[in-house]
């Protein structure tokens, strides 16, 4: 095991840590904490896998607009509406659902390939092949702005 | 380099602890997160299926994926503002009392 694959396992770890305290953590500071390392190191495994591009995108739509924007969120909420309520004994689906795809990928899948893709047409080959579904995607965008905008101001939306 | 697998089993992985959430918590907050949780799960797939394969299919979608959970963050922050309004909780049992 080379440095390379032992970058990959640590990333790995604190993947799983920080995913695992985010969605377990009582407090709301703590769960924004965690959500923001979590997204952090997903850019750093972007990064890890060549894509330096969507590492960067990552960290400033995610880590720089997407928290910030959650933040402000629940501290609109009433303090007493955050309560979270528990099911546990419905935790046997997700452990099944493990079980299931582990034994897929442990005998199904093949180890393979070992190539770097190069990013210095990535724009290019973006807008050639996805031009009219990224024009969907912003008339999308804004209709959901004009919407969501919509819905918080009006007081009997929901 | 790694095998593509061991990939693979850390998306499995961060999905599972997501749908556990999901699953054993009804409040929307969880439900939030859980879902950032999942679309960064399948974000790391793509972008090193992309990466593995030698092919920019799996970064496109990776970042059209990006773009499609912005959206879908701003929509549930905007209605669980109204629901915490309205009905004093987050709690997605609370839908029933809204209008739709």
């Amino acid at each position: 095991m080379d440095l390379y694959d032992t970058v990959f396992f640590i990333l790995s770890g604190f993947l799983i840590f920080f995913a695992a305290f985010t969605v377990s953590s009582k407090k709301l500071v703590h769960w924004i904490l965690f959500l923001f390392l979590f997204l952090l190191v997903v850019a750093g495994m972007f990064i890890y896998f060549n894509a330096v591009f969507l590492g960067i995108a990552e960290l400033i739509i995610y880590n720089g607009g997407i928290v910030l924007l959650l933040a402000i969120g629940i501290s609109l909420m009433p303090e007493e509406s955050l309560n979270r309520s528990d099911l546990k004994y419905l935790s046997i689906i997700p452990i099944l659902t493990l079980a299931i795809a582990a034994y897929l990928a442990l005998f199904y899948t093949k180890s393979q390939l070992v190539q770097q893709v190069s990013y210095s047409g990535f724009g290019i080959f973006l807008f050639q092949n996805y031009s009219i579904l990224i024009a969907v995607l912003a008339i999308t965008a804004v209709s959901t702005l004009i919407s969501t905008l919509y819905l918080i101001n009006k007081e009997d939306a929901l | 380099m790694i095998p593509y697998y061991y990939v693979i089993w850390l998306s499995l992985i961060l999905f599972s602890i997501a749908l556990y959430a999901i699953i054993t918590h009804r409040d929307g907050i969880t439900f939030l997160v859980s879902a950032e949780i999942i679309l960064n799960a399948s974000l790391i797939n793509f972008v090193s299926a992309s990466s593995y394969f030698d092919s920019l299919k799996g970064s496109s979608y990776a970042l059209l994926v990006l773009v499609i959970a912005v959206i879908e963050t701003v929509v549930v922050i905007g209605m669980l503002l109204v629901l915490s309004k309205k009905t004093g909780s987050v709690s997605f049992s609370n839908l029933r009392r809204t209008k739709g």
